[in-house]
């Protein structure tokens, strides 16, 4: 797999490289600015661009202006975007347009270099990921009693591993379950919240996350 | 220093007006005995119309002049509205019959300086800096009137060669000789003739390059002290051939009609004081006025009415050094415009200091004397909005560096925010992927690392927490909608967020709003809460329903406060609703 790393910080610009390169990742470039970015993505189409959100100039949110722009032109390129923020609007922001191939990671998942991979490796596939972090937390916001409080416990593992980015055999895989059981269950799931079923893996993580935010 | 110097002008005034009353009694009394005794050589008959003729305009002008004197105002153009007044009862000396001999040389020397008195009057009228070449003009006007036109050919006038036996004695007599004064009043007859000329050209050019406004206030002044020097210059230019000036049927006639512009002249002169004294009259009726109704229009709104003039605006002088500010306070801008112009309204002589600047259409208020009624007139209301001005202006300043505190409060609490994230979480994150890479060289038994590890990755979490409570990136970046979900997801009770204005306002308004929910969800007595808002022009309006009544609203207060809103609080079924207004116009 081929990668471009964005990060402005030297230290962690060569961490991570060095990390991926003995996880056996073929770290193509690293760069530090957004516009270096693009213009290495533009000239050596890697599978996947991991970005970090803030970035010079400003310092704000180059990162996700810089993937957004990455996935609207380049199709077969994934990004993942590595932030400070346990913000679900900016999981979402980077969502919302192109869902497959995207990813939103909480920073201090370089560390975990497993993690990382399997981030990178799964969006390589064309599937999304969402920071579990983020998904939890949306899970267990404070909310008036709904439709939610219905579920078992399975079915929020489930509920759970959906808003992550997961396809259907991964969440198989993940809760040692057959296949037809958790179709079963994510079809239970979505009718107890009242959500439209899309045969979209990805597509249904924005409608998951979607109704975790508002409900 | 001041004071001093104003009072001798004061006295000044007096003196020289006390001065031109002896001398018109004097002269009046000499040109009546002058018009009894040769009523058929002077300019008029005897009998009370004739005797009305000769006086009124004359001492109408002295006595328009007194007046001015007295009130101390343009003492320059005063004076010579009032030597005017009294050189236009000298002609009437210059004639066989006039007793004693001092009056008659005096109407020999002085017959016709009124003309370039009215000259010089119109030319300096209101109240003007001359210009050189003005200045020249009325000097040439004495220097012919009286020098060339009447001094030099007294001093060879025999009455005896002239056949005026009957005349008093010429005391100016150098050299008695005939054939030097007819040239000599021949060419005096021609330079006055030219002055008088130029004079009304200069006058008419006046007139005519003067805005519409000007010329309201110049035409009652400067028609009929052109006409006066028109019939001066027609009576001249008939005795040009002749070389004396005559009583005779036409020149009488001319004579008549400069009489008439001189009275026409008192009038003009006197004219804006009764314009000041109505002004002054409405505004003294809207001084009561505004005392019964406070807190009604505006001074600049009444004076607007008063002078007819839409545009019109008040400033006021306000702390030190001084700044210039409408009646509630905001600055006012003075810098020049074409076709406005500003006018001090000053203080009474025992106050002079600016008490008001009028900014107004060009020329509404070049007459000096309407600016002094009505600085006089509206002395009380015009001190009572400036204080009132000063008291808003003040606020003004306060409630600014009010906000510019909270502001700078919340753009430091931003800057640590990005601090912690840009430098120690950075380095943390950094240090947790340099041990990876440690723990990876070391082998299997990294158990010593796997802890580190953990304790980096609480403190990644417990920093990400206190850099979101000092400031959340979200609200800067993607406005408080975004922000307030935020807050809801991280919230310890259910908060409901409603319907949101997207828009993007001033950050120190989307932070104070955001504050006010922030605080009110961390409230411990509250266990739940739900947030609207909407737009209402400039008015940004929250609506925050908590179950926490007895919460002290202080803090909230003073956040709100400093933005320039309020905060409101009113019971809603079991719940209370905040409603909080925060000002949003651009």
């Amino acid at each position: 797999m081929r990668v471009v790393i964005a990060e402005d910080e030297l230290l962690l610009r060569q961490g991570v490289t060095r990390l991926l390169a003995d996880a056996g990742i073929d770290v193509v470039a690293a760069v530090e600015t957004a516009d270096a970015l693009l213009e290495r993505v533009a000239r050596m189409k890697p599978d996947v661009a991991l970005v970090d959100v803030r970035m010079p100039p400003t310092h704000r949110d180059e990162g996700i202006v810089a993937a957004r722009e990455i996935r609207a032109t380049y199709p077969q390129t994934g990004v993942l975007v590595l932030s400070h923020y346990l913000e679900s609007s900016y999981a979402l922001r980077l969502l919302e347009d192109q869902p497959e191939r995207c990813g939103y990671l909480l920073k201090e998942r370089v560390s975990d270099i497993a993690v990382l991979v399997d981030a990178l490796r799964r969006i390589a596939d064309g599937e999304c990921v969402i920071d579990p972090t983020i998904v939890k937390q949306l899970l267990h916001k404070p909310r008036d009693s709904g439709p939610l409080d219905t579920l078992t416990e399975r079915e929020r593992d489930v509920l759970a591993a959906m808003a992550e980015g997961y396809s259907n055999e991964a969440i198989a895989c993940r809760l040692y379950l057959a296949p037809k059981t958790v179709e079963a269950n994510i079809h239970r799931v979505l009718q107890k919240l009242d959500i439209s079923e899309s045969p979209d893996s990805n597509r249904r993580v924005l409608a998951v996350l979607t109704y975790l935010r508002s409900a | 220093m001041q004071v001093a110097l104003r009072s001798t002008s004061s006295t000044r005034g007096v003196r020289a007006g006390a001065v031109v009353a002896l001398a018109s009694g004097i002269l009046a009394v000499v040109a009546l005995r002058t018009a009894h005794a040769a009523p058929e050589l002077g300019y008029v008959a005897w009998s009370p119309s004739g005797a009305a003729v000769l006086l009124v305009p004359g001492l109408a002008a002295i006595g328009v002049a007194l007046e001015s004197l007295y009130r101390r105002r343009d003492d320059r153009r005063a004076l010579l509205l009032a030597l005017a007044g009294l050189a236009s009862l000298l002609p009437e000396l210059s004639v066989p019959g006039t007793r004693p001999a001092l009056a008659f040389t005096a109407g020999l020397v002085l017959a016709w300086a009124a003309p370039p008195l009215v000259g010089h009057l119109a030319l300096a009228y209101p109240a003007r800096a001359t210009t050189p070449p003005v200045r020249a003009l009325c000097g040439a006007g004495y220097i012919s009137a009286i020098v060339l036109l009447g001094a030099l050919p007294a001093l060879v006038f025999d009455r005896v060669a002239a056949g005026c036996a009957d005349c008093a004695a010429n005391l100016v007599l150098l050299h008695a000789s005939t054939r030097l004064e007819a040239p000599l009043a021949q060419a005096g007859i021609a330079a006055t003739l030219a002055w008088a000329t130029l004079c009304v050209a200069a006058i008419a050019l006046r007139l005519a390059r003067a805005t519409p406004a000007g010329r309201r206030l110049l035409w009652p002044v400067l028609i009929p002290a052109g006409v006066f020097v028109c019939c001066f210059a027609a009576e001249l230019a008939l005795s040009l051939s002749r070389a004396y000036l005559s009583t005779a049927a036409t020149g009488r006639a001319l004579w008549l009609g400069g009489q008439a512009a001189l009275f026409g002249l008192a009038v003009g002169v006197a004219a804006p004081r009764f314009r000041a004294r109505r002004a002054r009259t409405l505004l003294a009726r809207d001084v009561v006025e505004l005392s019964n109704r406070s807190g009604a229009e505006s001074v600049a709104t009444r004076l607007s009415v008063v002078l007819g003039d839409q545009t019109l605006e008040i400033a006021y002088p306000v702390g030190e050094p001084a700044r210039f500010v409408d009646a509630n306070g905001t600055p006012v801008d003075l810098a020049h415009q074409a076709g406005r112009a500003t006018t001090a309204l000053r203080g009474l002589h025992r106050e002079p200091e600016t008490m008001a600047l009028v900014r107004h259409r060009e020329g509404l208020l070049d007459d000096p004397v309407l600016v002094d009624e009505i600085a006089r007139a509206a002395r009380l209301p015009l001190t009572n909005e400036r204080l009132r001005a000063e008291a808003a202006a003040r606020l003004a300043l306060l409630q600014a560096s009010r906000k510019r505190i909270v502001a700078a409060a919340d753009t430091e609490r931003q800057r640590v925010e990005r601090d912690l994230h840009d430098g120690a979480q950075q380095r943390l994150v950094s240090l947790a992927v340099a041990l990876r890479a440690i723990r990876s060289a070391d082998g299997p038994d990294g158990r010593l690392l796997d802890e580190a590890q953990q304790e980096l990755a609480s403190a990644l979490d417990e920093l990400r927490l206190i850099a979101r409570g000092l400031y959340p990136a979200v609200l800067d970046e993607l406005g408080l909608p975004a922000a307030i979900e935020a807050l809801s997801e991280t919230a310890p009770l259910p908060l409901k967020v409603g319907q949101l204005p997207a828009e993007r306002f001033d950050p120190v308004v989307e932070a104070t709003a955001y504050f006010v929910v922030a605080e009110t969800v961390h409230d411990p007595a509250a266990s739940r809460v739900a947030i609207s808002g909407h737009r209402d022009g400039d008015t940004l309006t929250l609506l925050i329903s908590t179950d926490a009544p007895t919460s002290d609203l202080t803090r909230l207060s003073d956040r709100v406060g400093a933005a320039g809103g309020t905060i409101r609080r009113r019971p809603h079924a079991d719940d209370v609703v905040l409603e909080v207004e925060i000002p949003c116009g651009s």
